[in-house]
C-alpha cells in the first residue's frame, strides 16, 4: 500500500471535538493526554471576527524528526504504509520526540515514564476498518487513506495559519482551510 | 522548567566541567613533560583521577531524565541517525579510555598519546552533546550558538577545573616559571573559550529577531524576564576568569605560589556563572508548534 495520509476539511468541522474524545477513548488516555487535539482559533474585530478550528494528530511525516532522533527505535516508520509506529517496550521516555515533532505530537506520559502518540489506528486499519477519529466524524470532516489520493481529489494545503513550516518534517496531511487561516 | 529539566542541567554541566578539565590537564602534561618531566605527572595525577568519578556522577545524573531508566541501554539503539544515541556512546566511550588514560598515567609520566585519544572521543561526547539541541524543533537550541556555547562552556570550566585540581596538589608548594607559564596558557584558553561566546550573543540575538515566532518569543524571554539572570551569568564568568588570570600572572612574578582561597573563589565564581548561563539556555527554549 502507499502512504496513508490525513484529509481535514476545516470548512465543515463544528468544532465538536468528538474526534479529540473517540481518540482519547481508542487509546485509554488520561486526562490532559491528547493524541488528537482540536484546536480553535480566532482573532479580527468587530464588525468581522473569524474564527477557525483545526483537528490536527500525527501526521505521520515524509520526514520525521521524531524517528531521526529517538535513540531506541520506539519511533520507526512502518514499511507498507509508511505509518510511523510507536514500540512502547522500546521506549525508556527520553522525550527527546517531544522536542523533535513541530506538531507537538508524542505526549510524554508522567504515570507510564513513556511517550506515546496517534498510531493511525494501526489494529483498525490492518482489520480493514477506518481509525477511530475518522469513523466517529459525523461532518465527514476528517478522512484518511492514500495521500496521493487524498491530494489529487483535495489539494494539497498543510501549511496554514497556526501550523509549521511543513518543510521540516513534510507531513501527510491535506487541508481544506477557511480563507483565514490561508497562508 | 527547573522541575523537569534539572537532571539535564547537571548531566551537561558535570560532563563539561569533567571533560574540559581532562582535555587542560592532559595540556598542562604535555607542555610541561619535555621541560620537568616529574612535576608533570606530580602535578596531573590526582586530576586526571578525579575526572572519572565526575563524569561517572554527570552519566548518573542523565538517568534520572529518563522516565524508565532501567532501558537507559536501549539508548544505543539507534547511532544511526540520533545524536543522543551517540552522545551516550562517546560519553562512555571516554569513561573507559579515562580509566585506561589515568592507569597508564599512574605507571610512567611519557606517553600523552592516550591522553589526547581520550581528549577527542571527549570532544566528539560535546559534538554529540550539542547536536541534539541543535536537532530540536526549538529555535533558540537549532542554531549554530548551542555548539559555541557548549564548547565554549567545555574549556571555560575545564580551566576552572585544571586549574582548581592542581591547586590543590600544590597547595603550599612553590611552583617552578615553567609550571606558572603553563597555567598561565591554561587561563588564555578559558579566557578565549569566554569572550567568543560573548561575542556571538548579539548574532544569536539578530538570528532568534529574525526567526519564526517562536525564535522571537525566546528572544522576548532573554531580553526579558531573563536579562537579569543573564547579566548576572556573564558578570560572574568574567569576574571569575579575569581573577584567575590575574592571579596566576601575578603569582608568576611573585612567589609562585596558588593561594587556595582566591583560587576558590574564582573558580567558584565561573561554575555559578556557566550554572546560570545553563539554566537560562533551558528556560528560554520555546518550541514552534500549533497554535
Ligand atoms: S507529526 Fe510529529 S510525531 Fe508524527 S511523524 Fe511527524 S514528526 Fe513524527
Ligand atoms: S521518549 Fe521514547 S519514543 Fe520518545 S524519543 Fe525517547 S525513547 Fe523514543
Ligand atoms: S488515527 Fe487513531 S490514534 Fe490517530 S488520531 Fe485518529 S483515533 Fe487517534
Amino acid at each position: 500500500m502507499a502512504q496513508l495520509g490525513f484529509y481535514y476539511d476545516m470548512t465543515i468541522c463544528t468544532s465538536c471535538k468528538v474526534c479529540q474524545i473517540a481518540c482519547s477513548d481508542k487509546n485509554d488516555l488520561e486526562v490532559g493526554t491528547l493524541f488528537r487535539k482540536v484546536y480553535n482559533f480566532e482573532g479580527g474585530e468587530f464588525p468581522n471576527p473569524w474564527a477557525y478550528n483545526l483537528s490536527i494528530a500525527c501526521n505521520h511525516c515524509a520526514e520525521p524528526k521524531c524517528t531521526k532522533n529517538c535513540p531506541t527505535g520506539a519511533l520507526y516508520k512502518r514499511e507498507k504504509d509508511g505509518i510511523v509506529m510507536f514500540d512502547e517496550g522500546k521506549c525508556i521516555g527520553c522525550k527527546m520526540c517531544t522536542w523533535s515533532c513541530p506538531y507537538g505530537q508524542p505526549k510524554y506520559i508522567e504515570s507510564k515514564g513513556k511517550s506515546g502518540k496517534c498510531n493511525f489506528c494501526v489494529d483498525l486499519i490492518d482489520a480493514g476498518e477506518e481509525p477511530a477519529c475518522v469513523a466517529a466524524c459525523q461532518m465527514r470532516a476528517l478522512e484518511f487513506g492514500d495521500i496521493e489520493e487524498l491530494r489529487k481529489k483535495y489539494g494539497s494545503t498543510a501549511d496554514i495559519k497556526g501550523l509549521p513550516d511543513s518543510g521540516i518534517t513534510k507531513p501527510h496531511l491535506t487541508i481544506h482551510p477557511n480563507k483565514e487561516a490561508m497562508k | 522548567m527547573f522541575a523537569e529539566e534539572w537532571p539535564l542541567m547537571m548531566f551537561t554541566l558535570i560532563s563539561q566541567l569533567a571533560i574540559g578539565s581532562f582535555i587542560l590537564l592532559v595540556l598542562v602534561r604535555s607542555l610541561l613533560a619535555p621541560k620537568d618531566a616529574l612535576a608533570a605527572r606530580n602535578l596531573t595525577n590526582f586530576g586526571i583521577g578525579a575526572v572519572g568519578p565526575l563524569m561517572a556522577l554527570a552519566l548518573i545524573f542523565s538517568l534520572f531524565h529518563l522516565g524508565t531508566p532501567f532501558g537507559a541501554y536501549r539508548s544505543l539503539l539507534n547511532l544511526g541517525s540520533s545524536w543522543l544515541s551517540r552522545e551516550i556512546l562517546t560519553a562512555g566511550g571516554f569513561l573507559v579510555l579515562w580509566f585506561f588514560t589515568y592507569k597508564a598515567y599512574q605507571k610512567e609520566s611519557s606517553g600523552n598519546s592516550l591522553g589526547w585519544l581520550t581528549s577527542f572521543v571527549g570532544l566528539l561526547t560535546i559534538l554529540s552533546m550539542a547536536s541534539i539541541y541543535s536537532n530540536s524543533i526549538r529555535p533558540a537550541w537549532s542554531n549554530a550558538h548551542t555548539y559555541i556555547a557548549f564548547f565554549g562552556a567545555t574549556f571555560v570550566l575545564g580551566c576552572a577545573g585544571a586549574i582548581a585540581l592542581i591547586g590543590h596538589i600544590a597547595k603550599g608548594q612553590t611552583l617552578s616559571s615553567e609550571v606558572m607559564a603553563v597555567l598561565k596558557k591554561v587561563c588564555y584558553v578559558g579566557a578565549v573559550a569566554l569572550i567568543i561566546p560573548l561575542i556571538y550573543l548579539p548574532v544569536f540575538f539578530g538570528n532568534l529577531n529574525s526567526g519564526d515566532p517562536a525564535a522571537q518569543a525566546s528572544s522576548m524571554l532573554l531580553t526579558g524576564s531573563y536579562l537579569i539572570p543573564l547579566i548576572i551569568r556573564w558578570a560572574f564568568s568574567l569576574v571569575g576568569v579575569i581573577m584567575l588570570t590575574n592571579l596566576i600572572s601575578k603569582q608568576s612574578k611573585g612567589v609562585k605560589t596558588l593561594p587556595a582561597n582566591s583560587i576558590l573563589l574564582a573558580v567558584a565564581l565561573i561554575l555559578v556563572g556557566e550554572f546560570i548561563g545553563r539554566y537560562v539556555f533551558y528556560a528560554s527554549a520555546v518550541s514552534i508548534m500549533v497554535g
